[in-house]
């Protein structure tokens, strides 16, 4: 590039510098010659600064490879729902560990007329010790349950989450509407109708009475207690709501046509769809992207 | 590719670098070595600037920090030059932090500008000026606008991202920079002798 030379004699006070040409200097868009000559100067430096990569620059770019290669792997979308189901299975096991097998339905399922309150029973379960891991069967665990049992068919992988699920269900017959009932309230508009409170009010039902057979039922059967409480319309009521039938559900929840657990999946893929832009922002505007440590601060 | 060719032909160099992306992402060794290939040499002149005589660890630790958060990157080209300039510029400071103790030997630009003056005049130095030779004029500039006008020619993101790189308001980036050219063109007219 021949620029003029630069006289260092008689130099008058820098020329102005407009606002327009200070950015294309810095963006390098400035390729005409009607620069004052000390901007011209600046230019090739600029130029300078910005010249292709040197050899020297490029030269640690095996190690750099390796070091990718070398990678901790990351665990992607599916890894993650197997992680979740995974949580769920050691969930399952601490919640069998009670002596009252039918509380995880009731710690966890959705209780009539509370649909607006679907984690009080989990959420008290937590409090007690050996219930702790039943806290994490939210809905999105079970409809992950839900998903595995279906998705892998009758392998061997299939049947823990199978057994979790009729532990959960409160038997294998009721493991449909237990999926049926997770997938509908995963649906933001679904409301709770009287056939998805089918296998939870079984289940509550079940523990409570098991519970009142205890001296001491635990933390875990009151918990099934209240929840019925509630459902029930007063504790006083419980005996009665639980000798009727499960609401406008005469027959038994096996007896239910039809494969409900394919309907379960469908929320589960939508919600691990959902949980990704919150975590990743789609466009990068005037802020930097989120890495997870960008200031690589303590 | 060099970063050079990125930046001048950005727009239409923004599918492949979405695409270099993602396949790095999903561990393409490739792609990563492209996008390595495309940054590193901005990224050490950069922090030559920052952190002289330290570029080479810092980048080491920047690509590092790259390498394993890239599954969370979700950007476009800009936006991953801002990503990796922060964790750079982040590292450099952190290193200045512990740094801190000790007495900074930064180059002086005299020195260089003596020794272009051995070539007859500062004109014939300049129109040859290395690489090299032009980090040291703008590592002589005040700090501030040292790294404004590195992150704008150098890592060649535009006002905005700047200024989020360096949680600065855009006005004031502009007005950094602008100093920093005026302050080079006078350091330019009137070589030290």
């Amino acid at each position: 590039m021949n620029e003029p030379r630069i006289p260092t004699e008689d130099r008058e006070p820098l020329p102005a510098l407009d606002r327009v040409t200070a950015e294309r200097l810095l963006d390098g868009r400035l390729d005409g010659g009607c620069l004052p000559p000390a901007y011209a100067a600046v230019r090739n430096l600029l130029q300078a600064a910005r010249s292709p990569a040197l050899p020297s620059e490029l030269a640690a770019e095996a190690a750099a490879v390796a070091a990718f290669r070398a990678r901790p792997l990351i665990p992607t979308r599916r890894p993650r729902v197997l992680a979740k189901v995974l949580t769920v299975k050691a969930a399952v096991v601490a919640a069998s560990a009670l002596s009252v097998a039918g509380v995880a339905a009731a710690a966890t399922g959705s209780l009539p007329g509370s649909g607006d309150r679907p984690t009080v029973g989990a959420a008290a379960a937590a409090g007690s010790p050996t219930a702790q891991p039943a806290g994490d069967l939210d809905r999105s665990a079970r409809l992950a349950l839900c998903e595995a049992a279906a998705h892998r068919g009758g392998s061997a992988e299939a049947k823990p989450a199978a057994a979790a699920l009729a532990r959960l269900a409160g038997g294998a017959g009721a493991v449909e509407a237990y999926c049926a009932d997770a997938a509908s309230a995963a649906k933001p508009d679904a409301g709770r109708g009287p056939d998805a409170a089918g296998a939870a009010k079984q289940g509550l039902c079940r523990a409570a009475a098991a519970g009142e057979g205890a001296q001491h039922g635990g933390k875990a059967a009151a918990v099934a207690f209240e929840a019925l409480a509630q459902a029930a319309g007063g504790p006083d009521q419980i005996k009665a709501y639980c000798a009727g039938p499960v609401a406008g559900h005469p027959s038994t929840a096996a007896d239910r046509p039809g494969p409900v657990i394919p309907s379960a999946a469908a929320p589960t893929e939508n919600a691990g769809d959902d949980a990704r832009p919150t975590d990743l922002p789609s466009v990068v505007p005037s802020v930097v992207p989120s890495p997870s440590h960008p200031r690589g601060r303590p | 590719m060099p970063a050079m060719a990125a930046r001048t032909a950005r727009s239409s160099d923004t599918a492949d670098f979405a695409a270099t992306v993602t396949a790095a992402i999903g561990g393409d060794e490739s792609a990563f070595a492209a996008l390595w290939r495309g940054l590193n040499p901005s990224l050490l002149r950069y922090l030559r600037v920052l952190v002289p005589g330290w570029s080479d660890d810092i980048a080491s630790e920047t690509w590092h920090d790259v390498v394993r958060d890239l599954h969370r990157f979700n950007g476009d080209e800009q936006g991953f030059r801002a990503w990796l300039f922060t964790i750079a510029r982040h590292r450099a400071l952190d290193w200045k932090r512990r740094e801190a103790g000790r007495p900074a030997t930064p180059v002086p630009v005299e020195y260089l500008t003596d020794h272009q003056a051995s070539d007859d005049t500062a004109g014939v130095a300049l129109d040859a000026l290395s690489t090299a030779e032009a980090l040291a004029f703008v590592r002589s500039l005040p700090p501030d606008q040292a790294e404004v006008v590195s992150l704008r020619v150098l890592a060649g993101l535009d006002v905005a991202h700047v200024a989020a790189v360096t949680g600065k308001r855009p006005g004031t980036v502009r007005v950094l920079a602008h100093r920093g050219l005026r302050r080079l063109a006078a350091m330019l007219e009137e070589p030290p002798r």
